[in-house]
């Protein structure tokens, strides 16, 4: 199936891509971020805090934004 | 539908087309002219206030002129990449930049549509960071200037500035410009892609992220006193 991903991580990624029917919220962000840790994220799906066992659907907006994010002077 | 969504609507569609690419690659060459100008006119001031010795002027202008510098870079590379004809990423249909004008709404204490002065703008709860109580914060998206050098600004609502210096109402905000750091590159792409939402939030995690090794001024520095034989 389908889903917009929006990954907020350095330069920012943000594509259709296809994953298959029933993958979770957890298995996407394994797939995506690998050794990353959750916790440190704000995971959206469809701008929603969402369940990691949370099922995917067809066209759904998942992003994936870190807690912190170091600004400058 | 209410007037809210009405407006927010109204809004995303005008929002779309505004992000829509030129025709021809000279406005982002007018921009690069633009930038350039503003380069060397900050060179000027800042080598006047060195002569005149006007440290905390000439500190200023040496931070806005790192920042201007690098607006120039990037849109060097802008026009660059036009004259290579890269695949543009996608920019999010009306129905999408809609949707995050609703989202945006719930996610922030305070949101706002200015349709005749173009602006989306958010308020955030207070941030606090490392013990030092610094207020909300209001982020104002002119979508007028999205591609532009200074499409938003960062609005201190109850200011607790910097006792040295009164600009500084963040560790990384300065006036109303927030040095985006890490962030740069996640705002540009996500204003460029129409990605409201994602925009508002990368923004407000920045502000609620301190980085003391790179601050206008340090957290244990916030209510010093100023020196006054060098205005350190």
């Amino acid at each position: 199936m389908r889903i917009l991903l929006i990954n907020n991580l350095g330069g920012g990624f943000a594509d259709y891509v296809d994953v298959p029917a029933d993958t979770t919220v957890e298995q996407l962000f394994q797939q995506r971020m690998e050794n990353a840790r959750p916790s440190d994220y704000l995971i959206r799906v469809n701008r929603l805090p969402v369940a990691a066992n949370q099922v995917l659907q067809e066209g759904d907006r998942i992003s994936i934004t870190p807690t912190k994010i170091e600004g400058a002077r | 539908m209410s007037h809210h969504d009405k407006v927010s609507l109204r809004a995303a569609i005008r929002i779309h087309a505004r992000l829509q690419p030129p025709k021809e690659n000279s406005v982002s060459v007018a921009m690069l002219h633009a930038t350039h100008g503003l380069c060397t006119d900050g060179a000027r001031r800042l080598r006047r206030a060195e002569a005149k010795n006007w440290y905390g002027a000439a500190r200023r202008l040496r931070n806005d002129l790192t920042i201007t510098l690098d607006q120039l870079r990037c849109h060097a590379a802008e026009v660059q990449w036009a004259l290579l004809d890269s695949p543009r990423p996608p920019i999010m249909p009306p129905q999408q930049i809609y949707h995050d004008l609703l989202a945006l709404r719930d996610e922030f204490a305070d949101f706002a549509i200015e349709m005749q002065c173009e602006t989306v703008s958010v308020t955030t709860e207070p941030i606090r960071l490392e013990g030092l109580d610094l207020g909300a914060f209001t982020i104002e998206l002119n979508w007028g200037r999205i591609d532009h050098l200074d499409p938003y600004k960062v609005l201190a609502v109850d200011p607790q500035p910097a006792t040295r210096d009164e600009d500084v109402v963040h560790p990384h905000v300065q006036g109303e410009t927030l040095c985006e750091g890490e962030a740069k590159q996640a705002i540009h792409s996500a204003l460029l892609q129409g990605r409201l939402f994602d925009f508002f939030l990368v923004v407000r995690q920045t502000l609620l992220t301190y980085n003391g090794g790179s601050a206008y001024v340090a957290i244990d520095e916030w209510s010093g006193r100023r020196c006054s034989d060098c205005d350190a």
